[in-house]
């Protein structure tokens, strides 16, 4: 066993080593930590005062465990005066297997010594509660346990800091040390903790009853296809979903799961899953790999259409669904042509999904009109991975245009539009039209010649 | 009959358009009138065998021809495997998977389910145009029409041919009828080119069906009847020589037929036919050179030896066992008590039961009265053609009621047969000039099918008295036969009062209106549910949708190990391996009976004697139908005795029927269970739990009509991991062997001890 820690100390201390130089040209005097934990996408909002100790500080780092960085989903940092401006980041590339992560946070302006300057740094990381006790009853609660260092991890002093946990239900148990540590309602406060050195860590727990649903999309593939021959925008999406909670302790019970309609609730099992989508969406369709799935409804009105999901069975710890799901909507409220530009502009969001709910694996295909040119994509954000390619549907002889995209670790705060814009060719009109006609003009040439060609060996006189 | 020449082309002209036309409304209403399912339900594989259908189409689709013709199957028939490629018919396969490289050839990305699931709708449309040409080959064009609409809309067709029913059936009739007219042409003709076509469309039947027996017997029949009624021609020879020979090497390319045309028993009336037709071609040849006495007694003498020799040599070559013996499923249909004694597991199929009367009438309607005037009618006017109408007729007749499943052969021949005889009727009854108001009502009244009757009729009535002139060289028997017919039509044309034919043809239209309306609904409500999906109405009349079947299907696809073995009876092997894409034990492709009944004999076996075989057959999932809460009746426990008569077939020692039986002989699931049921792993994951769901110990089963056992069931070599919602379909996985070697009963009574302690305390808390 000690052999062990020493090797692990050794390669902590090898790897600090290896890390970068980080100029302690500022410290952090005051700092604020508020993690929301009730849902399953943590957001953490951390708010640090910088203070430079030499003139002319243009960047300050940030550092994350290097294992935590698989689960983060967004991170953004903007000063407090002005929430709208967004501070450029921009993660360290670290040659060596180090187990810190560095971010750059570049400032709107330099500071001087004595100055100090207020930045808030959002991040929201998915799939960090870990469900505890592992194997619950069917009609159980559903409890998780949350695991994170109660300092602020930073390569700078922080004279003081303060950590909120924002918890929304009632708590089961939690790390009383490092005092002091306050429970009001349903948070629960530790600090404030003065001085602490760089790197300093000490782990906490959380153990408390989840409100929100502990699932997570494995993978959503959105498809948008444009046609403008149509008049019709089609979304489409292809789902994994996996529920992260505590497994059945004694299998699914379906008598007592029928039973329990009527007097108590399964909390764990999610049930159900709600989806906006536009007002005018039409044909919309919930089918899985075997068939259409004859349990969802959905509901209509004049700002939005909910499409009630309901899998084929309730999904429990442990278990998996997938599903398709998809709605035509007008071309008019999606495409419009801008005369400015002099280009068409179709804006939609990048994705659809639930709040609250990371996704792994997000792909979105977006399919322009057959002959669509000058295609531009203005994006939130950036993407892992773009691919233009071509794809081939009804009547298409030069193929359409498509862009796809892919990016892993997508949370709510993805939420966002996007703008695609294109010039449509000015034979677009009259592309497929040809293209039957002319098949079928072929094909009567074909049979002209076929009933004048005689193949017969011998003549027969009628 | 002072028609100028020019007007009577114009009208030949607009005939043929009308005939055009008339067909084509005709195959779209057969297409349109299956999809009844899709429209209630959804564009989805129906049933049990076209899922592995689906299945193998996607396996081509996906992994091309090559891969496709060597596939051999891990995941079903476990730990055997099947050897796919060689024991299927891929005719239907390889026919969506053209359609489907074709479509997306030209970018039309339609999914392999939508081509599959359409597929026999479509070929009920092309059905409707193959028994049009068949029966005007035979008959006359207005008789095709008729046959046409009739097999459009039978319910003995759409029972097979419904969307989503992707069965071999479904294109099976269409290449049925195909084949029939190639023949009859070519016997018409007597041009090879026809009989090479016969050969052809031979061959894509043999690749697509077993029925395909049925051509290859029936086609020698009517060669063998021809011969004997001293019909014999050199149209014949050439016809049936080039079809037998082109048609005999195209369907041994056929892995799956393989070298049987040579060595099994039901091809041998083919090749005894074809050797016979070179002997009387022969003897034809030496008729030029001799006197016709002498030549007919060489003739009746030779004929006599011959068949004598070869059914001798036949008899011979079969007890050496040369040639196979036949199979029991031909032999239960010259048997029909054969299958029950014998082979239980054909038995134990619905659709291999003897034909009941009323469903003669359910799946024909007027057809059965009209069928055999239709056969007097091609007796009366006896040709080459009309012989094999005859013969067909009459073989298919037969094999319908001994076999509820061949009804589908018998349907399209009773069409051409009623198509015959309507159009006779009508030439009779709606002949005269003065009777054009009726013509006109009929019109009116009806779309498809008077029109179908009413106008070809017309101009049909200047062709009978200028038969002279009509464009076919006739041979000269018939031509007399047919001067003969036309005379009598003429004095029978004189008879009938218009008031007569009035009523007769007002009488034949309400008749078709009904025919369509019991067609409508005998589709609608018999032949339009997809099984995987049942519907029942709510108090308030709403439909209500219960999906149970794939529910559970998805549940095991998405949760269950990826190499998963799932033991479950045999009905449901195809639709396990379509659904839930695991392993199964055995499926509905019942190649191999012993493998079946070790399964019977798990599920009769009490679980001790059960986990043994589930052990040692790699089990982890077990899975049950059970219809006892909402009232399903083809469940597991209404099976289970097939499923015990089964296994005795093959372990008399270890399952017994009577032992199934309680002490009165009764096959009960209440107190008076026997013990052997009540202990057998079959009863106890049906009813499981079950008593929880009513209150104060009144469990009731809903299909049986009894209260159930009483006692609490003590299940301990598996558990209970997901059942539907209606409890339709109950999964339960095999638990594994015990840690410290107990017995898993004794660690089950041992935990339960514990349990009902903790129990205890939880009910006080």
């Amino acid at each position: 066993m000690n052999l062990k820690y020493i090797a692990l100390l050794t390669t902590l201390f090898l790897s600090l080593a290896n890390a970068i130089e980080v100029p302690k040209n500022v410290f952090i005097n005051n700092l604020h930590r508020q993690l929301d934990i009730s849902q399953s996408v943590v957001r953490e909002n951390v708010a640090i005062s910088v203070k430079a100790k030499e003139d002319g500080v243009k960047f300050f780092y940030l550092t994350y465990k290097q294992d935590l960085i698989p689960y983060l989903s967004t991170m953004v940092a903007f000063t407090k005066v002005d929430k709208e401006e967004v501070l450029e980041i921009e993660q360290i590339d670290l040659e060596d297997d180090s187990d810190l992560a560095y971010f750059k946070v570049n400032l709107e302006k330099p500071i001087n010594t004595g100055e100090r300057v207020i930045v808030n740094v959002e991040v929201s990381i998915i799939k960090v509660l870990k469900p505890y006790p592992k194997y619950i009853e069917q009609n159980d609660d559903q409890y998780v346990l949350f695991n994170t260092n109660v300092y602020y991890l930073s390569p700078y002093l922080v004279s003081k800091q303060k950590t909120t946990f924002k918890i929304g239900e009632t708590i089961k148990s939690y790390s009383e040390d490092p005092a002091p540590v306050k429970v009001s309602e349903n948070d629960v406060y530790y600090g404030p903790y003065e001085n602490i050195e760089p790197g300093t860590e000490k782990i906490v727990s959380l153990h408390y009853k989840f409100k929100g649903i502990l699932i997570h999309f494995e993978k959503i593939e959105r498809t948008i296809e444009i046609s403008h021959w149509g008049h019709t925008v089609g979304f489409k999406e292809d789902l994994i979903v996996h529920h992260d909670g505590s497994e059945l302790k004694n299998n699914f019970n379906r008598i007592a799961f029928q039973k329990s309609k009527f007097y108590t609730e399964t909390p764990s099992s999610v049930k159900d899953m709600i989806f906006v989508l536009p007002p005018r969406a039409t044909d919309i369709f919930f089918v899985d790999t075997i068939g259409n799935v004859s349990t969802s409804a959905f509901h209509k009105d004049e700002t939005r259409t909910l499409l009630q999901v309901l899998p084929r069975y309730p999904l429990f710890g442990g278990w998996k669904y997938t599903w398709s799901q998809g709605y035509n909507n007008p071309l008019d409220g999606n495409v419009k042509y801008s005369p400015t530009l002099k280009k068409y502009v179709f804006q939609a969001p990048v994705l659809l999904s639930i709040k609250h709910v990371p996704v792994d694996h997000f792909k979105l295909n977006i399919i322009l009109p057959e002959g669509a040119r000058n295609v531009d994509i203005n994006l939130p954000y950036s993407f892992d991975n773009e691919e233009r390619k071509m794809t081939y549907s009804y009547l298409d002889t030069t193929g359409r245009p498509t862009i796809v995209l892919e990016k892993e670790n997508v949370c709510d705060d993805h939420f966002q539009y996007f703008q695609v814009s294109y010039n449509l060719p000015f034979y677009f009109p009259l592309q497929k039209p040809l293209v039957v006609a002319l098949f079928i003009f072929s094909l009567f040439v074909i049979s002209m010649i076929w009933n004048r060609l005689d193949l017969s060996i011998v003549k027969v006189k009628i | 009959m002072a028609v100028s020449a020019v007007s009577l082309q114009h009208l030949k002209k607009s005939k043929d358009l009308l005939c055009i036309v008339i067909l084509a409304l005709i195959a779209i209403l057969a297409f349109i009138s299956r999809l009844l399912s899709v429209i209630r339900f959804e564009s989805v594989i129906h049933e049990f065998d076209p899922w592995f259908n689906y299945r193998a189409t996607q396996y081509l689709v996906n992994e091309g021809f090559y891969k496709f013709l060597t596939w051999f199957d891990q995941v079903s028939w476990y730990p055997l495997g099947r050897v796919v490629g060689g024991t299927l018919y891929p005719g239907i396969m390889i026919t969506s998977g053209v359609i489907y490289k074709v479509l997306h050839f030209f970018n039309f990305n339609i999914d392999i389910r939508h081509i599959c699931v359409f597929l026999g709708p479509v070929f009920s449309g092309l059905t409707a145009i193959a028994t049009y040409l068949l029966t005007s080959e035979v008959c006359t064009k207005s008789s095709g029409l008729f046959a046409a609409a009739f097999v459009a809309i039978a319910p003995g067709y759409i029972s097979r041919s419904v969307a989503g029913s992707y069965d071999n059936e479904a294109i099976s009739i269409f290449l049925l009828m195909i084949t029939f007219y190639f023949w009859v042409k070519s016997v018409k003709t007597g041009s090879s080119f026809w009989a090479a076509c016969t050969a052809l469309f031979y061959f894509y039947m043999v690749s697509a069906w077993g029925g395909y027996i049925f051509i290859i017997n029936l086609i020698p029949l009517h060669v063998f009847v021809l011969l004997l009624m001293g019909r014999y021609s050199k149209r014949l020879y050439v016809a049936y020589s080039t079809f037998y020979v082109l048609g005999t090497i195209g369907s041994m390319q056929i892995p799956f037929v393989g070298f049987q045309p040579a060595t099994t028993a039901e091809h041998m009336a083919a090749l005894g036919t074809f050797g016979l037709l070179q002997i009387v071609a022969f003897l034809h040849f030496c008729r030029t050179y001799l006197s016709s006495d002498s030549f007919k007694t060489l003739l009746k003498r030779f004929l006599i030896i011959i068949s004598i020799i070869g059914i001798s040599g036949f008899a011979i070559l079969q007890k050496t066992g040369i040639i196979d013996p036949w199979t029991g499923r031909l032999y239960s249909l010259f048997d029909t008590g054969y299958a029950k004694k014998h082979i239980p597991i054909i038995a134990s199929v619905s659709e291999h039961q003897p034909t009941a009367w009323p469903s003669f009438f359910f799946d024909l309607h007027i057809l059965v009265p009209l069928f055999p005037v239709g056969i007097y009618f091609a007796f009366k006017k006896l040709t080459d053609e009309s012989v094999f109408i005859i013969l067909y007729g009459i073989t298919a007749s037969y094999f319908a009621g001994v076999m509820v499943r061949l009804m589908l052969t018998l349907t399209p021949i009773v069409c051409v047969a009623a198509g015959i005889a309507m159009s006779y009727l009508f030439d009779n009854f709606l002949l005269s000039s003065k009777s054009k108001t009726t013509v006109i009502k009929v019109e009116e009244s009806e779309d498809i099918v008077s029109s179908a009757e009413s106008l070809p009729e017309s101009p049909a009535s200047p062709k009978m008295g200028s038969s002279p002139t009509s464009p076919k060289m006739k041979s000269k028997k018939t031509e007399n036969k047919s001067s003969i017919l036309t005379k009598e039509n003429e004095t029978k044309d004189n008879t009938p009062t218009i008031e007569l034919k009035l009523i007769v043809t007002l009488s034949m239209l309400l008749i078709f209106c009904m025919y369509v309306w019991h067609c409508t609904w005998v589709t609608s409500n018999a032949y339009s549910s997809p099984s995987i999906v049942l519907a029942s109405r709510n108090r308030d009349g709403s439909q209500h949708i219960i999906d149970d079947f794939r529910e559970a299907y998805y549940w095991l696809r998405q949760n269950s190990a990826e190499d998963a073995k799932i033991m479950s009876w045999w009905d449901y092997g195809y639709q396990l391996a379509g659904m839930t894409n695991r392993t199964t034990l055995v499926d509905n492709n019942t190649w191999n009976n012993t493998h079946i009944a070790t399964v019977g004999r798990m599920l009769a076996s009490n679980e001790e004697n059960a986990y043994v075989l589930l052990r040692r057959h790699d089990v982890d999932y077990a899975l049950v139908m059970f219809g006892g809460a909402i009232g399903y009746s083809g469940d597991d426990i209404n099976k289970f005795l097939w499923m015990i008569r089964i296994s005795e077939g093959v372990y008399p020692e270890q399952v017994k029927e009577e032992n199934f039986y309680n002490s009165r002989g009764e096959y009960r699931v209440d107190d008076s269970v026997s013990p052997t049921l009540r202990d057998s792993i079959m009863y106890k994951m049906s009813y499981y739990r079950f008593k929880d769901l009513y209150p104060n110990n009144q469990a009731y089963d809903r299909v049986r009509g009894t209260p159930v056992y009483s006692k609490p069931i003590q299940l301990s070599i598996m558990d209970e991991v997901y059942s539907s919602e209606n409890l339709l379909v109950r999964i339960y996985k095999i638990k594994k062997p015990d840690n410290i070697g107990r017995s898993l009963q004794s660690a089950a009574i041992f935990n339960s001890g514990r349990r009902r302690k903790r129990n205890r305390k939880s009910r006080k808390d």
